[in-house]
């Protein structure tokens, strides 16, 4: 199923009605006949009636009953088939449009700039698709009463208007009069509602408080204080639902009493007509199942625009997360060195972390970054991946580096729960073989096994060289790796290492480690001190550096134990 | 001790049988009403035809009976969805209420074992999924089973005939109704287990959002997501086929049987006898056939109601079937210190004792710091000094009484516990202070946030000691006040005060210091780690060094 719409256009939600006009279509045909056919059935039991009283007084014969039995029948099978398909049209359209809405709203959802992902995307987006399961089902019963009751309606009025419409005139004051108490019962509903819902909450908090301090209570000796507290939460929860219950499903045969007054004249003028000759049992019959269902109807109508109006507030809720979308793929740029510049770099602007950074990386090279722990190499990995914006520039060529052109692999590894050869391609299909081979995970892992949620099925060792792997294959100039040779041993980290100098010469290769025995393999080495970069190679840092010499020697020092 | 237990469903409905009779009879009385009621007006409109047709027009009567018994009818289906309604709720209060009473009597390592979560959703959602079948079950399967029952009874009386018809159709239609109602059991639980997974999508997304974003892998998580959402519509599918079919169908085959019958009563007439009818009895037959069905389509839903909350059902009778704390020891041994651990063994669990005949004495009024690495048993011990767990063997003694079986009322002015970890409770300042425990005087609750030195800020509330929770914005440290004061309103005699793990700057720490020292005047003081330096006249011990050094089974008595 396409997404509806990949340019920026506003969303209306006239627009997911319309793509589904095919289906309208069905269900205005289907709605038509059946809630028009509906009307039918009281006139077609008023002359069952007949039939049989003529039959029973000679008046008529059995192929009389024959005829209209297989009419009649044929009239149901009819009116129930479109009944079924209006059903069935009203049922999948509402289907249609919760999937096509769901996926707009991840769709824009995931394309929203990652600064603002900060916000908890996966609470926000699970919260918004309620709001989608609610406005649809909204739609859906708007549609259905739209037919079942208005047009029905429609059709026994009119019924009864051709039978006679002076006693329509009449006799129809009364279910009117019955919409018109259920209407002004709303606002009382909605309160009661409300107040409902408020207790419900209020004892449910005080449960879950009940049993997640219990420790406290228990020690303070007052637990079945607090159970009175509960309990009487308890009693004013059940007498809100109790009375809100009720208002919303208990009052309903209420409305039909009003209706029944209406009988009186129907009675009355029916009797009447009768007596004149105008009228027969048909009629009769018909006029009094025909009212009675229109007085049923009435007593349950009241739940019609309750639906509108929930469906607009939800849909206000989802119109808001639903973005205009700059979709444009990166065209990836070959890129022959990399300059950095950074006044100041933070994650709070009143907590500075690094100053006056001014780095160079060339084609073909790989550069060490280390520093101790916590002195910002994650937050130059993130500016120099373009991830986090900050003063000052990083420049590729002398043009800005753009994010699309580096290839970013976080700390902690990010897996999806797919296959291998998925988390490495991320829908780009191509052969993997090589790239597996680089990263010397060929041997261990198959590539179609699934790393399952969060690649809880590999090591870590494994998720990192995953993400590696992923990095490489993708075609990007730039690679920042940081930290990938966790829980790796030196063995591998050399290979892998020698690989990438032999390899990739192509790529500007940024890593950064805290592992430092294979730092004599690069090409530069940057180490992060109070604040500021000092570069080198290994060995003239080694000399000059002081706070470098005694990484390293710590370094040797672990792994010696 | 486990006492026997009905289904706690059972003991719910009686009780609420009991403490509300009158609502109890009504809701009987309507639904016996409404069934009855409901077969009367066809009945009349029998007599109205039939007398219409004899040339009888005196029927204005009759019709004013017949717009009455409707309307009692009317009045009496309000009554019974009111009094359903009113008797479910009612059950449910019971429920919950007995769930609640069973906390206090459960044994605090059930609490260690199962989430809190799990233990709410037990009160709040497992109650809701049973009691839904109670009043949307079990009563109104009564009402519709005898409902229908009143029909058949009706036609057998007035038609031989159409009651043998009814009765070869009626099995059919049962079956239809439970299968296609199974069917959409089926499909919907499938739909279910689908979205489940497409949520499992939501908070990856959000864990891996810097890759997706970095690598323009959006088309990628995309196609992942609509692969799961297809997956559910698929069953959706098969729900909204059934959920369409199953009315048209029933409708249709109402109106064969009415057809049938009506070629039956026509073609035989010489069987009249058999079908009885007159044309009035027509119309009455086929308004009963029209009814008939109702019943079964919500039989067959109230029986899945049922099915589907077994599951609910045993849960809460496993709830109420836990085994209870075993407090009956309640007597007082005469004794020569406030605080006796005699020869205690005890562990969470067989294979990890914490402590093995461990001894130690306390007297009224001694200050005693534990310390010890993690997992020696500080906060062990002082769960046990407090009674929340029972020694496997030996014995402890709080001013001669077993800890484990106090009463809440000793409890209260025995113990003041200052927790590892303070939390705010639901509730306004009084309550963050009383803890709900009853007859404090303001007084009391003013004087002791003045013990602790949180008398300043108190004064800077504008409600007082009605802030609500919300409005108390309180720092870490002035939450360990908080919690010290909360430990002594009810002035106990034994303070207890756990390790407190907020870290906290040395200003406030001093602070805190501050405050203990006046709140442990006068009071027998056990606390844990690094307050060295708060107490003079401390004794130290050193549950690590005890283990190490002397191993077990050591028996250490310290005297003031």
């Amino acid at each position: 199923m396409e997404v509806m719409q990949k340019t920026h256009q506003k969303r209306k939600l006239m627009h997911y009605v319309q793509v589904e006009w095919k289906l309208v279509v069905l269900i205005t045909v289907t709605g038509l006949v059946y809630n028009i056919g509906i009307a039918l059935f009281p006139y077609f039991e008023g002359q069952l009636a007949q039939c049989l009283s003529d039959i029973l007084n000679q008046q008529a014969g059995e192929k009389d009953m024959y005829v209209l039995v297989m009419i009649y029948i044929s009239v149901v099978f009819i009116v129930q088939l479109a009944r079924f398909f209006k059903r069935l049209s009203v049922r999948y359209m509402a289907n249609h449009i919760n999937r096509r809405m769901k996926l707009d709203l991840y769709h824009s959802l995931i394309h929203t700039p990652v600064n603002l992902a900060d916000l908890n995307a996966g609470g926000l987006l699970s919260r918004t698709l309620k709001d989608v399961d609610d406005c649809v089902e909204g739609i859906r019963k708007v549609i259905t009463e739209i037919f079942d009751t208005g047009i029905a309606m429609l059709s026994y009025v009119v019924t009864l208007c051709l039978y006679d419409w002076k006693l329509t005139l009449v006799a129809g004051l009364f279910p009117p009069l019955a919409f018109f108490f259920a209407e002004r019962m709303k606002k009382t509903v909605t309160a009661l509602e409300v107040q409902a819902r408020k207790s419900r909450d209020h004892a449910n908090q005080l449960v879950v408080d009940r049993i997640s301090s219990f420790r406290s209570y228990r020690s303070a000796g007052c637990e079945s204080n607090m159970d009175e507290t509960v309990e009487k939460a308890f009693a004013h929860m059940n007498t809100t639902v109790s009375k809100a219950q009720f208002a919303v499903s208990g009052i309903g045969p209420f409305y039909r009493v009003i209706c029944l007054l209406g009988m009186i004249f129907v009675f009355l003028i029916g009797i009447r007509r009768i007596e004149s000759g105008l009228w027969n049992i048909a009629v009769m019959t018909a006029y009094i199942s025909c009212y009675t269902r229109v007085s049923l109807k009435t007593s349950k109508s009241a739940a019609l625009f309750n639906s509108m109006t929930r469906s607009s507030v939800c849909w206000k809720r989802i119109k808001e997360q639903m973005h205009e979308i700059q979709d444009e793929p990166h065209v990836p740029q070959d890129i022959s060195s990399v300059t950095c510049s950074i006044p100041v770099a933070y994650y709070d602007p009143s907590v500075p972390v690094l100053h006056d950074i001014h780095l160079h990386f060339e084609k073909g090279t790989i550069t060490g970054i280390t520093g101790r722990v916590a002195c910002g190499k994650t937050l130059l990995a993130q500016i120099l991946s373009g991830i986090r914006e900050m003063q000052g520039c990083v420049m590729a060529d002398g043009c800005p580096l753009s994010m699309y052109d580096v290839a970013y692999c976080t700390n902690r590894p990010q897996i999806f729960n797919d296959t291998i050869y998925h988390n490495i391609t991320l829908g780009k299909d191509g052969d993997i073989h090589e790239v597996l081979q680089d990263v010397c995970l060929d041997h261990e892992t198959d590539p179609d096994q699934s790393a399952k949620e969060a690649g809880c099925h590999l090591s870590i060792g494994q998720q990192a060289r995953t993400a590696l792997a992923r990095a490489l294959y993708s075609d990007r100039s730039v690679l920042v790796l940081d930290d990938p040779f966790a829980s790796v041993d030196t063995k591998t980290e050399q290979q892998i290492l020698m690989t990438l100098k032999n390899r990739y010469r192509d790529r500007v290769i940024i890593l950064f480690s805290h592992r430092l025995d294979c730092f004599d393999l690069m090409d530069q080495v940057i180490c992060i001190q109070n604040g500021t970069c000092v570069c080198g190679s290994h060995a003239s840092l080694l000399e000059e550096n002081a706070e470098y010499r005694t990484l390293v020697q710590l370094q040797c020092e672990r792994t010696e134990v | 001790m486990n006492r026997k237990h009905r289904s706690v469903m059972i003991q719910g409905i009686l009780a609420s049988v009991r403490f509300h009779p009158f609502t109890s009879a009504c809701m009987i009385l309507s639904i016996i009403g409404c069934i009855v009621a409901g077969l009367i007006p066809p009945l009349l409109m029998e007599q109205i035809i039939n007398r219409i047709l004899d040339g009888n027009m005196d029927v204005m009567g009759l019709c004013i009976l017949w717009i009455c018994i409707s309307a009692v009818n009317c009045i009496l289906e309000v009554c019974r969805e009111g009094t359903i309604i009113i008797t479910g709720q009612n059950v449910l209060y019971q429920m919950r209420s007995a769930l609640l009473k069973k906390l206090k009597d459960l044994d605090t390592s059930y609490f260690d074992q199962h989430a809190a979560g799990e233990i709410s959703s037990i009160i709040i959602s497992d109650t809701d999924s049973a009691g839904t079948v109670f009043s949307g079950g079990i009563i109104s399967m009564v009402a519709d089973a005898c409902s229908l029952i009143g029909i058949l009874v009706v036609i057998y009386v007035k038609s031989r005939g159409l009651f043998l018809l009814v009765l070869f159709v009626l099995p059919f239609v049962a079956i239809y109704t439970r299968t296609v109602q199974k069917k959409m059991l089926e499909s919907q639980k499938e739909n279910r287990q689908a979205v489940s997974e497409s949520a499992a999508i939501l908070p990856e997304t959000g864990q891996t959002y810097e890759t997706v974003y970095a690598y323009q892998a959006q088309p990628y998580m995309e196609h992942r997501f609509d692969r799961t959402i297809e997956k559910g519509y698929a069953a959706l599918r098969h729900v909204s086929f059934y959920d369409a079919v199953y009315s048209p169908v029933i409708v249709t085959v109402s109106s064969i049987l009415t057809g049938v019958m009506m070629c039956l009563i026509a073609g035989f007439t010489g069987m009249s006898d058999l079908f009885g009818v007159s044309a009035g009895t027509g119309v009455a037959l086929m308004t009963y056939i029209t009814k008939i069905f109702d019943p079964i389509e919500s039989l067959g839903k109230e029986i899945q109601a049922i099915q589907e909350a077994q599951a609910a059902f045993s849960r809460l009778n496993d709830f109420m079937a836990l085994p209870e704390k075993n407090d009956s020891d309640t007597g007082v041994i005469p004794c020569t210190h406030q605080i006796e651990i005699r020869h205690v063994s005890f562990g969470y669990s067989a294979e990890h004792p914490v402590f093995q005949d461990f001894s130690l004495m306390v007297d009224a009024g001694a200050h005693i710091i534990v310390t010890g690495r993690t997992g020696s048993g500080k906060s062990t011990l002082f769960a046990l000094i407090q009674g929340l767990y029972e020694p496997q063997a030996g014995q402890i003694l709080i001013e001669g009484r077993n800890p484990y079986a106090l009463s809440e009322i000793q409890r209260r002015e025995l113990f003041g516990v200052v927790e590892q970890k303070t939390a705010l409770i639901e509730g306004n300042l009084r309550v963050q202070l009383t803890l709900h425990r009853p007859d404090i005087q303001d007084e009391t609750l003013i004087s002791a946030l003045y013990t602790v030195g949180l008398y300043d800020w108190y004064t800077g509330l504008s409600d007082g000691l009605d802030t609500g929770r919300d409005r108390l914005k309180l720092s870490d440290g002035q939450l360990q006040l908080l919690s010290i004061a909360r430990a002594i309103v009810c002035n106990p005699r034994i303070l207890l005060m756990d390790e407190m793990n907020a870290s906290i700057d040395a200003a406030t720490e001093q602070m805190v210091n501050h405050a203990l020292q006046k709140a442990a005047q006068g009071r027998t003081v056990i606390s844990i780690a690094h307050r060295r330096n708060v107490f003079h006249n401390e004794l130290v011990i050193d549950l690590q060094s005890i283990a190490q050094t002397h191993g077990f089974p050591y028996n250490l008595t310290e005297m003031r």
